[in-house]
């Protein structure tokens, strides 16, 4: 497959299996946000929700929705743990994830299983090797 | 050839026809149902609202209620529609390929809606996909279309066309722009909207519709159409979505972090009296509608608003998008400045942020969810 324009991946991060969603693991807490990649195919946000804190999270769970320009679309867990906060404020404004996708975040997380949820996500050479599986393309 | 299984059911209810599109859109993805196009028809009449819609701002509910209306919320994007005997559903399920995840939402509709626009050609109906997410025929919205991507990859393609329709009843059921229904109001929503009947040179029945679209699908999508049923296991698992959502009032009365907001603006100017009404969800502006007293050609006026639908509500993007419809409808606008009418959306757009502003400062007003959000 080939994507026509220039992605930012930010090499610090985390990413599921088709570069949608973002995380960032820092001490005990991992935020997922949506990439700039998401932004683009989704085009304008005009509606985020999200599951609430204290639930717990398995991969593959859905934890919320999107829709831009009657479009909806899921988003999919990808990691396990417990809820800790979501971002209200992005909610009531998705115009701050359409300005910049790395700034915004929908969800913290308390990983339960972040060494094997790690193992499975796109990041160092494994984001090279995916960034090279779509050529067109994408850069870190 | 692709096979994709053909669907046709008549008279459901409005829960079980929202719970088969979601279930069979679930399991097309997992691989566990067939790629299946379904062609029907809600019993007369039902409300259906978007996804993210909150249903107390778009529907009359007390009329609702006093008429044995029922409602429900797709599971796809967009606005309030009325369905029933004229008008028909159409739900494309099939599995997403990998380009897919990462198409825009415009090519997704302009994909999809191919299949609406071929078939109405044999009819002699010549409709075009238009601005994101709308067919029209001579700027006329014939179809609405939105799209659901579910989790497992599945696609679900939903569009309602309208075959015919009750103006005057749709607007009793849905709230609209207008303060009462007058004859005047029909015939501004009738400049705006159309259906098959009233475009067709024959009185198409909607099963000649349905059989044309089906036929347009065919040709469009390169697949053999083979007609078929729900199985007892779709059956079975269409029955267990319809009762933990689509018949839960968790789901049907949801509501969203960020409510619709409506602005007004009336302004005089050299060609008459200006009325503008803005709906806005944030900084997006839903619809915009355009009336007054002015002369210009309705056609120019529907493409103006139709530039609007889900835009920017910044001034600069506003203008950037009335500037290119001037150009393109220059000798039917030239009696409505574009500088008034820039003006009449901006302090419309300006007075539905206030009314968002006013929902802010209540801690406990629209933005906090007293329900519990009901997951697919």
């Amino acid at each position: 497959m080939t994507l026509e324009k220039q992605y930012h991946f930010p090499s610090e991060l985390y990413y599921e299996s088709q570069a949608r969603l973002w995380v960032l693991f820092e001490g005990d807490t991992a935020t997922i946000g949506l990439t700039e990649l998401a932004l683009e195919t989704f085009g304008d946000i005009v509606y985020i929700s999200t599951i609430k804190p204290g639930k717990l999270i398995e991969p593959g769970q859905v934890i919320g929705s999107v829709e831009a320009a009657k479009m909806v679309d899921d988003l999919v867990a990808p990691i396990s743990g417990e809820i800790m906060a979501c971002n209200e404020e992005v909610q009531r404004n998705p115009a701050l994830i359409n300005a910049d996708p790395y700034a915004g975040w929908l969800i913290k997380v308390k990983p339960s299983a972040w060494e094997r949820d790690a193992g499975a996500l796109l990041h160092g050479p494994a984001l090279k090797t995916w960034i090279k599986q779509h050529p067109g393309g994408f850069g870190q | 050839m692709n096979e994709w299984r053909l669907i046709i059911d008549d008279g459901v209810s409005a829960s079980f026809g929202l719970a088969a599109d979601e279930c069979l859109t679930h399991r097309v993805g997992a691989g566990t149902s067939q790629p299946t196009l379904r062609l029907y028809t809600y019993r007369s009449s039902c409300a259906l609202v978007g996804r993210f819609q909150n249903t107390g701002n778009e529907i009359n509910l007390a009329y609702c209620e006093a008429h044995g209306i029922p409602l429900n919320r797709r599971p796809t994007g967009g606005g309030a529609i009325i369905m029933g005997k004229d008008q028909l559903g159409i739900a494309l399920c099939i599995p997403g390929r990998e380009e897919d995840s990462y198409r825009h939402a415009r090519e997704l509709m302009a994909h999809f809606s191919a299949g609406i626009i071929s078939g109405l050609e044999t009819s002699g109906i010549q409709a075009t996909f238009q601005g994101k997410n709308d067919v029209e025929v001579q700027n006329r919205k014939v179809a609405g279309l939105g799209v659901y991507r579910a989790p497992e990859g599945g696609l679900l393609f939903h569009a309602s066309v309208l075959v015919d329709l009750d103006i005057a009843f749709m607007l009793r059921v849905l709230k609209t722009p207008f303060e009462k229904i007058t004859d005047k109001a029909i015939a501004t929503v009738a400049e705006r909207v159309t259906t098959i009947r009233r475009e067709s040179s024959s009185p198409l029945t909607l099963d000649e519709v349905r059989a044309s679209i089906a036929a347009g699908y065919r040709k469009t999508f390169g697949v053999s159409l083979v007609a078929g049923d729900f199985t007892p296991d779709e059956l079975q698992a269409i029955d267990a979505l319809e009762k933990s959502k689509y018949l839960s009032s968790a789901w049907v009365y949801q509501t969203t972090a960020i409510p619709d907001t409506f602005g007004s603006a009336k302004i005089k100017t050299p060609a008459g009296l200006l009325d503008v009404r803005a709906t806005l969800a944030g900084n997006t502006i839903k619809a915009i509608f355009i009336g007054g007293d002015f002369f210009a050609a309705e056609g120019a006026v529907a493409d103006l608003e139709a530039r609007l639908r889900w835009h920017p509500a910044s001034p600069e993007s506003v203008r950037a998008s009335l500037v290119a419809g001037y150009a393109e409808h220059a000798d039917q606008l030239n009696h409505l400045p574009l500088d008034a009418l820039q003006e009449a959306i901006r302090q419309a757009v300006r007075d539905a942020q206030k009314a968002e502003s006013a929902a802010r400062a209540d801690p406990y007003g629209c933005f906090v969810n007293p329900q519990e959000k009901v997951m697919p």
